[in-house]
């Protein structure tokens, strides 16, 4: 038996199909394209077509992120948050308090064995966020991966102000025109996200153990700067999927708990042809 | 429920409530246009306190108050304010200026410029005022606006000083000496009036409007009280609804009747059982004032089976006080009383010097209507109410164990709030927290 957590996100989408061990069947990562619909049913059928599955194999499927509601072949729609506890726990049992860094938001999220009991999330600001580091990134003329490498080797990082977008690449731009250092900026825009980041989850206290997740999660130098702060700071081995993990287990949970009630999961009403929204409001 | 539904469909289930709007239209706006067609003077008011005393004072002088506060409340509802809004940017005001108060300024603006009332204005805008009046507390945005306004017009305005009250040791002393500067301030400010119109006050009207709008408050207390019924019969879009009557028309017959229906429609619903929804789940409280361009946020909560029981004290009127002496005939002395008191009688019940009374109350609240989580909404344009909003959070939770969601926005600018469709994967979250907690009270039996 298998189960997939579909999870759109503003700039990532994550489809994961699992076994009925929980063990990971097959996985696949893409920039999030326009037109959700389309692009989930074509992703879907890549994923499927990679791990030799067909769509009737999947007894049940579970969308979550911010573009769940375009996936016409989801059984259930999660929010991404819960989706993220459960796989977060699931990985780390013990976790407390987890960090996600996304593409548009970030957020903090307060589990106890794997359910959500608090949360905090930015508000209308990309401050603290995975585009904040693009455009930081693209300032430097470099990619967000080496900027992380870069703030390895700082060894006195410059203070950045201003925590909108905008005006912290001005001061980067700033700095690039006195000749500091890249290491230096690439560490001090580090210092600043982890500082605000850092402010917003203390909100909902800040226990261990703490889980960073979120592609942003996968930089050497935000780990590093976030570590100084926070103590310790574990990411899975892969932070992008950990939403799209617990929307799969969550399916699983789905699957059981209908078995138990004797209310199947109707696949009939799953939609793999490539509908799109026209498509989908002219109905 | 399915979601699109409940966006569309509407959790106000008073059949009384529904009535106040034609009430505060034909009173609040026709009523008062046509008086001042008939040279009647007109004043410009804001905010307006919940007792209503300068509306009352005016209205027994037969000057004709004008609501600026429910103006602007008036132009989010009716998905006008961003046109009042965008010309105020125009002038470089800051967005950060009280949201009423630049519904209030452009539309004076713009009635200039095109020479009469911007047909945009909801209700067809107000007339010129002879007078204005302002309440300095909290609101610094209303004195600075109101004092350009009064310069636009050539006309004076009155700052009158309601006192906020702070904690002071001696609460009863501290008591005796606000309610007399109390009453010299409203003294001052009826021979403000007078001066300015040469009207002159109908003591025996504002006699009876004050004891009228006494037993108004003892209607709307009851009606709140009631609240506290499990599951709850009135809904918070019902009593955001019944506000304006109970603000803008005080003391008048017709809110009397209005209120008495509505306290007779409640009880027979907390008496039959009948809730807003037809299986209550969760129970909130909501701090400050609700986003007015984007009231179908509460019907999603409501679809999740998520009632509002309760709001800020600032708009419920369970806290007026039902110990005034008889003794005391004049009105003037009774609205002084009033303020002072409310004021005061909410300090004194912070047992904690340390524990800021707003907080304090909110803790009262919480455990009187059994409030499972709270909503905070802090207003980009009005900062002064919001202040204590993230106490209160922190010890609902530490305390009792009650979660909260912060739903960053404003009461007029709807730019300051997130899409409605990016705050419900948040609000469905918090509800999920909301169950935890529940759960988790129960089996540790906190509150």
């Amino acid at each position: 038996m298998y189960f997939a957590g579909i999870d759109i996100g503003s700039t990532v989408t994550k489809i994961v199909i699992l076994d009925d061990k929980e063990s990971l069947v097959s996985k696949i990562i893409r920039y999030t394209a326009p037109e959700h619909r389309r692009f989930a049913n074509k992703l879907m059928e890549e994923v499927l077509e990679k791990a030799e599955l067909t769509i009737d194999d999947i007894e049940a499927i579970v969308a979550t992120g911010y573009g769940r509601v375009s996936v016409p072949f989801a059984d259930k729609k999660v929010t991404e948050i819960t989706c993220h506890a459960i796989g977060v726990s699931c990985i780390f049992p013990h976790a407390r308090t987890i960090i996600d860094i996304g593409g548009q938001d970030s957020k903090g999220i307060k589990v106890i064995n794997g359910r959500v009991v608090d949360f905090v999330m930015n508000d209308k600001c990309a401050a603290g966020t995975g585009r904040f580091l693009d455009v930081i990134a693209e300032a430097l003329g470099s990619s967000p991966h080496e900027m992380g490498e870069y703030a390895l080797r700082s060894s006195s990082p410059v203070t950045i102000n201003s925590i909108c977008t905008v005006f912290a690449e001005q001061e980067v731009v700033s700095y690039l025109a006195d000749g500091v250092l890249m290491e230096d900026i690439a560490a001090g825009i580090y210092d600043a996200i982890v500082a605000r980041i850092h402010g917003m989850v203390r909100r909902i206290g800040i226990e261990q153990e703490i889980i960073m997740t979120g592609g942003v999660a996968k930089s050497r130098g935000l780990i590093k700067t976030a570590k100084k702060r926070l103590g310790r700071v574990l990411t899975p081995p892969e932070p992008l999927i950990t939403g799209a993990l617990g929307a799969a287990i969550f399916a699983k949970r789905l699957f059981e708990d209908s078995n138990r009630k004797g209310t199947l999961i109707d696949k009939s009403k799953r939609r793999m042809d490539r509908v799109t929204f026209f498509d989908q409001a002219a109905r | 429920m399915k979601e699109e539904e409940a966006k569309k469909s509407t959790f106000k289930v008073s059949e009384v409530a529904k009535k106040g709007y034609s009430l505060v239209k034909k009173y609040l706006y026709e009523k008062a246009k046509e008086d001042a067609k008939q040279g009647k003077p007109v004043a410009w008011v804001c905010p307006t306190v919940i007792y209503g005393p300068f509306h009352m004072i005016l209205d027994a002088m037969d000057i004709v108050p004008m609501a600026m506060d429910h103006f602007g409340a008036m132009c989010a509802v009716k998905g006008v304010a961003s046109y009042f809004l965008d010309a105020c940017a125009k002038e470089y005001l800051s967005d950060s200026l009280c949201g009423y108060m630049r519904c209030v300024y452009s539309h004076a603006m713009l009635a200039k410029e095109l020479g009469e009332m911007p047909p945009e204005a909801p209700l067809g805008g107000w007339p010129k005022p002879t007078l204005m009046v302002e309440r300095t507390t909290y609101c610094d945005g209303t004195y600075k606006v109101f004092q350009t306004l009064a310069r636009h017009y050539d006309v004076p305005v009155y700052h009158v000083d309601l006192y906020p009250g702070v904690y002071h040791k001696n609460i009863e002393e501290y008591r005796k000496r606000l309610i007399q500067y109390q009453y010299e301030d409203l003294k001052n400010f009826a021979m403000f009036a007078e001066k300015v119109t040469g009207k002159r006050i109908d003591w025996d009207k504002l006699s009876e409007m004050v004891y009228r709008q006494e037993e108004i408050h003892r209607l709307w207390r009851e009606v709140d009280l009631l609240r506290k019924t499990v599951p709850c019969p009135i809904s918070n879009l019902d009593l955001w609804a019944v506000i304006a009557p109970g603000f803008w028309l005080p003391g008048k017959e017709e809110t009397l009747v209005f209120f008495q229906n509505l306290l007779e429609e409640v009880k027979t619903r907390a008496k039959t059982g009948l809730g807003v929804v037809p299986e209550e789940k969760y129970r909130l409280m909501w701090i400050e004032l609700p986003p007015w361009h984007g009231l179908e946020m509460f019907n999603y909560f409501m679809s999740k089976g998520a009632v509002f029981v309760i709001e800020s004290f600032w708009y419920s009127q369970f806290l007026i006080p039902t110990d005034k002496p008889d003794n005391i005939t004049d009105p003037l002395l009774r609205i002084a009383y009033e303020v002072p008191t409310f004021s005061t009688k909410l300090i004194s019940m912070a047992e904690d010097e340390a524990l800021a009374w707003r907080t304090q109350f909110y803790l009262y609240m919480a455990k009187e209507w059994k409030v499972d989580g709270l909503v905070s909404h802090p207003l980009l344009s009005c900062r002064a109410p919001s202040f204590s909003q993230r106490h209160a959070e922190e010890l609902l939770m530490k305390l009792y164990k009650i979660p909260n969601i912060r739903i960053q926005g404003d009461i007029v600018d709807k730019r300051a709030m997130l899409p409605f469709d990016q705050l419900k994967p948040q609000i469905d979250t918090f509800l999920e927290s909301v169950a935890y907690h529940k759960e988790l009270r129960r089996k540790e039996g906190v509150i």
